[in-house]
């Protein structure tokens, strides 16, 4: 029997090629982007899981919480905590250290700047086993001055694979030696390591950190700690045991925070988890945010819901072709189970074929996707029985639902009423189609306006929300110069920058531009309340530099010497110069407009001796300083030529490699010690913002696929509906109408589905993408023409997809229509 | 009014052509009640489909009220139809989905006529008809008959110039073909040109002239003395 179903199915299948084209084809593009999602997501979901003892290894978190405000975390922690840690934590089998160090690396003549370099306590690699290509690594960091360095770094410094024994020259000072090359790390880690030096190396970060007499600040190191648990260790042990632990030892941290009114708390986060808490400060890599990875992963059950729909429609609207062999089918003694059997089984085998091709397709167009995620996504499903497993789980499940509705409806057939007049029209199934169409457009339009909230929030990002012209302009990290006495941001070396030809204009400032709202300190009002606000040293021309203009007042001047800040007898700067304040600290600090705060002075730091009020002489628009998740600050800025080590400058945009390679040029002949770090801002802007346009690519990657899918079913049903209709359109015909009144009566029967299908799609998107957009510091708002504009989208591709066949019915002779019968 | 020249018309599959109408020369008078007759496959319904302008010759001359439609445009054939032009077909061909009144309302929707008058016209011919009480029916729900006489109300609403009715009464009980019989009697001494094809010698008595087709050529024509 099952031999006579398998035949009657693929018999079925071959005479209705363009149906079963278009059922396999809708599932298959389903199935592989369904597929690409659920790699994608395990892809986000396994970061670092993949290590040995993953479970039981933890990287120890900070956090700060002001008295009633929300806490700040950090995942670096002091440098000294570990070794005490230790020594009094039993349950700690290993605890290691690494701190990320920006350097110069050279090797003969070729030098660059790396930012993966990280200095290490020599028992990292017992903590983090990453797979090795050569050495030891049980020993490989125990001699100071060696290296273990990535198979990636190993050809790009030494053109070779086995590298051990080569050495390799940091910030032009210390001579590093190769002892191990590690294998290159998958892209699912959050270790974006490619240098490991030796901690021990008397040059090191770590050895200077533990070498320090004291720490007062030393809460703002940059280490972070990795512990292993023994094995039956409970880490909600170890978490409760902290408090205590700080309290014992008295450190210097606690003592810091209390003074700032901070409470100082630490917890254990495990390995693998870290990528998926955003919430937490920003790690080696941006963090993947769970809410996205749930709205994707709804998106992939959206796209397979819209193929099964195809399936469902195409299957019930073809259900009176396959009457007589039903008919015959119950005369000859099969039950209603018989035939339910038999269609929810065909049903299975479409799917079976549909998975099958979409197994290949996925196989074809990983290597895009990878390129696309800017990420290495895996489909190893030969090596895995699961994965293969958790595939054919799917296309039993998809067939089932999806071949159920057609099997009882095909069943359900009188075999007296089949027989006798050779077909039947299908009573019931209309009005479900036409429901199911109208839920495969709620879901199209849904993501449409998705595509758009996205894409749209993602360009205000990048453009508008920053109000920061970066077009052209650089930053100069002259943080090296420091060594060089009397140099401030760099000098004479910025100077000889600004005369460059290709240079038009230059600033310094404090901070990176990623670091523009690091720095805080409490401002008091004139009416006494306090206030924690940003704060950035600046350059005269700085605002001018980004093409800002005064809100109000004016910004700072070298025509008005009291605008720099002045030196006390200690040579220390004092708070006493004039300020400008952003509009977030305009409405923070109580001024009911720009205009009302020029002339008024507040207090910088509070309490401490030696500063008075500042005086506020102009107020600058507000800029996206930080990721644009983060709300704008408070922000008062000033001009204090001590503090500037970060040059930045506008290019006129011709000449570019020559310029920059006279401005490194100019670099090395003030003897700085090692290359010039410097970065366009655009491309940082870029990299800051990575998480958003990749939101923006995935969501219209696979809005498109959703799209392509109804518009495939809609296709197959509007064929179907042409045919069906084809005696009353030649009546219609024999009656006048001519094919215009044709193509709108079969329009509009399509046309009826997307509008009401924005029924529902207007408030389930406009609720969805609100919240979305309430991630975001600052957004856009979501306007009436983005959801006109998803429906006019959703209309057009049914228009386009049914006007083929509407056309063709149209233009056929009537007496053609009418001999059909 | 309607004159066929040397028509031909041949229908090809991939592998047979067959010659429907072959060389068909006749001509009909404006008010002329006519009756075609002969076997099955000789041609009437061919010859119909011609008149009703649904199908094109592939040569000969088609003068329709005065001109050549031999190569008109599919919409140009599709404006004199809509103008002219009204259907009663053997197998009734109502739209499933509409109700009788609307059914008949689609021969009036093509020709551009307001709602308000549409409503009052279509009463007028379900009235002439017998089918008033049945305006909100779905064909499915009424007899072949009735069905019939609704296609006949279709057929005369839009007052057209001429009427081809294909085997009218071949799906009906002679009860039911006299009834639609005097109703076309009725329209054809009202000045309309009726043509019918008709299998009944009964019923082609009741036209002034009688074409018999065979294999596709006029065999004969018989004027009835009125």
């Amino acid at each position: 029997m099952l031999r006579h179903y398998l035949i009657a199915a693929l018999r079925n299948l071959a005479r209705n090629k363009l149906y079963a084209a278009i059922n396999i084809v809708g599932l298959a593009v389903g199935f592989a982007a369904a597929l690409m999602i659920a790699l994608f997501v395990r892809h986000e979901t396994s970061y670092d899981a993949w290590l040995p003892n993953a479970s039981s290894t933890y990287l120890l978190a900070m956090s700060a919480t002001p008295t009633g405000g929300v806490p700040e975390n950090m995942l670096e922690t002091p440098a000294d905590l570990p070794a005490q840690m230790k020594l009094d934590m039993p349950a700690i089998e290993l605890i290691a250290r690494m701190e990320r160090q920006r350097l110069a690396v050279r090797h003969g003549d070729f030098e660059a700047s790396e930012r993966t370099v990280f200095w290490a306590d020599p028992n990292i690699f017992a903590l983090l086993q990453l797979p090795v290509f050569v050495g030891d690594l049980s020993t490989a960091l125990d001699q100071p001055g060696s290296v273990v360095i990535t198979r990636k770094m190993a050809r790009k410094y030494f053109g070779k694979d086995d590298a051990i024994g080569e050495t390799l020259e940091l910030d032009r000072t210390n001579i590093v030696k190769v002892t191990a090359v590690l294998q290159d790390l998958p892209s699912n880690t959050n270790l974006d390591t490619e240098f490991i030096i030796s901690g021990r190396s008397a040059f090191s970060d770590l050895t200077r950190l533990d070498t320090r007499a004291d720490c007062p600040a030393c809460f703002e190191d940059d280490v972070s700690t990795y512990v292993r648990l023994k094995p039956g260790a409970v880490i909600g042990v170890l978490q409760d045991a902290m408090p205590v632990f700080l309290e014992r030892h008295k450190h210097a941290a606690l003592a810091l925070m209390a003074t700032r009114q901070l409470r100082l708390s630490m917890s254990f986060v495990p390995l693998a988890a870290l990528h998926t808490r955003p919430e937490l400060a920003e790690y080696m890599k941006p963090a993947a945010d769970p809410t996205i990875l749930y709205a994707i992963s709804g998106i992939g059950l959206l796209i397979i819901l819209a193929a099964s729909i195809n399936f469902i429609n195409l299957m019930t609207a073809r259900a009176a072709r396959r009457s007589v062999e039903i008919g015959i089918r119950k005369v000859s003694g099969a039950r209603r189970r018989d035939l339910v059997v038999q269609f929810i089984g065909e049903a299975i085998l479409y799917v079976l074929l549909g998975a099958i091709l979409a197994v290949a397709l996925v196989e074809l167009l990983l290597p895009l996707l990878g390129v696309f995620l800017n990420a290495t996504i895996i489909f190893d499903w030969w090596r895995q029985p699961a994965l293969i497993a958790v595939i054919v789980g799917c296309v039993v499940v998809v067939g089932v639902l999806a071949g159920s509705y057609p099997a009882f409806l095909l069943s359900s057939f009188r075999p007296t009423s089949v027989l006798k007049s050779g077909s039947l029209s299908v009573t019931g199934a209309p009005p479900v189609r036409q429901i199911l169409v109208v839920v495969q457009f709620t879901i199209l339009i849904g993501l449409i306006v998705a595509m758009i909230v996205i894409s749209h929030q993602t360009s205000y990002a990048l453009n508008e929300g920053m109000r920061l012209n970066l077009d052209q302009r650089m930053e100069l990290d002259t943080a090296a110069s420091r060594t060089i006495p009397g140099s401030t941001c760099g000098q004479p070396f910025r100077d000889a920058v600004a005369a460059l030809p290709g240079v038009k204009a230059s600033a310094c400032s404090g901070p990176f531009m990623n670091g523009f709202q690091d720095f805080h300190l409490e401002v008091i009002t004139e009416k006494g309340t306090k206030i924690d606000a940003a704060y950035l040293p600046i350059d005269y021309g700085f605002f001018e530099l980004y093409g800002l203009r005064p809100l109000a007042g004016r910004f700072f001047s070298r025509e008005h010497p009291a605008d720099a800040v002045p030196v006390d007898d200690n040579n220390q700067s004092v708070w006493q110069a004039p300020i400008i304040i952003n509009e977030t600290a305009v409405r923070a600090f109580g001024f009911t407009s720009a205009a009302d705060s020029i002339g008024k002075s507040v207090t910088a730091d509070g309490g401490r001796p030696g500063n008075h009020p500042s005086t506020i002489i102009g107020v600058v628009p507000d800029m996206a300083l930080d990721t644009i998740h983060t709300a704008i600050l408070p922000e008062i800025f000033f001009v204090d030529v001590k503090q500037l080590v970060v040059l930045f400058i506008t290019l006129d945009g011709r000449n570019i490699p020559e310029t920059l390679a006279r401005i490194d040029r100019l670099w090395s002949e003030i003897g700085a010690p090692r290359p010039l770090r410097h970065t366009f801002m655009n491309e940082w802007v870029q990299r800051y913002y990575q998480d958003v346009i990749r939101q923006s690519r995935l969501v219209t990657a696979f809005a498109g696929v959703a799209l392509f899918i109804a518009g495939l079913g809609l296709f197959g049903l509007s064929a179907f509906t042409a045919e069906r209709r084809t005696k009353e359109i030649g009546i219609r015909k024999a009656m006048g109408a001519n094919r215009f009144d044709i193509m709108k009566l079969l329009v509009w029967q399509f046309a009826k589905p997307v509008l009401w299908a924005n029924l529902i799609a207007w408030p389930v998107a406009w609720y969805f993408m609100n919240r979305w957009l309430h991630g975001f510091a600052a957004h856009v708002e979501l306007q009436l023409w983005i959801f006109a504009a998803a429906t006019g989208i959703a209309l057009a591709i049914a228009l386009a997809t049914v006007s083929a066949h509407a056309f063709r019915v149209a233009s056929a002779r009537p007496v053609a229509a009418l001999r059909h019968e | 009014m309607l004159k066929l020249e040397a028509i031909c018309k041949t229908y090809r599959t991939t592998e047979i052509e067959t010659r429907a109408l072959d060389d068909v020369s006749l001509e009909i008078d404006a008010g002329e009640f006519v009756a075609v007759m002969g076997p099955s496959g000789c041609g009437k319904s061919t010859m119909l489909n011609l008149l009703g302008l649904l199908d094109n010759a592939t040569s000969g001359a088609l003068w329709f009220f005065g001109e050549d439609v031999a190569r008109y445009s599919e919409d140009k054939l599709t404006a004199l139809r809509r103008a002219k032009v009204g259907f009663v077909f053997q197998s009734f061909n109502l739209i499933d989905d509409l109700s009788v009144a609307e059914n008949v309302e689609v021969a009036l929707i093509y020709r551009g006529v307001s709602s308000k008058d549409r409503r009052r016209r279509i009463a007028e011919a379900l009235e002439r008809v017998g089918m008033s009480h049945r305006a909100k029916h779905l064909p499915q729900q009424l007899s072949g008959g009735q069905q019939q006489r609704v296609a006949v109300a279709r057929a005369l609403v839009s007052e057209p110039k001429l009427i081809l009715a294909d085997e009218p009464t071949g799906n009906l009980d002679t009860a039911n073909g006299e009834a639609v019989m005097e109703m076309l009697t009725g329209l054809a001494s009202g000045g309309t040109t009726v043509v019918m094809v008709t299998h009944s010698l009964v019923h082609a008595a009741a036209a002034k002239r009688t074409i018999k087709l065979l294999d596709g050529r006029v065999v004969s024509e018989t004027l009835l003395a009125a």
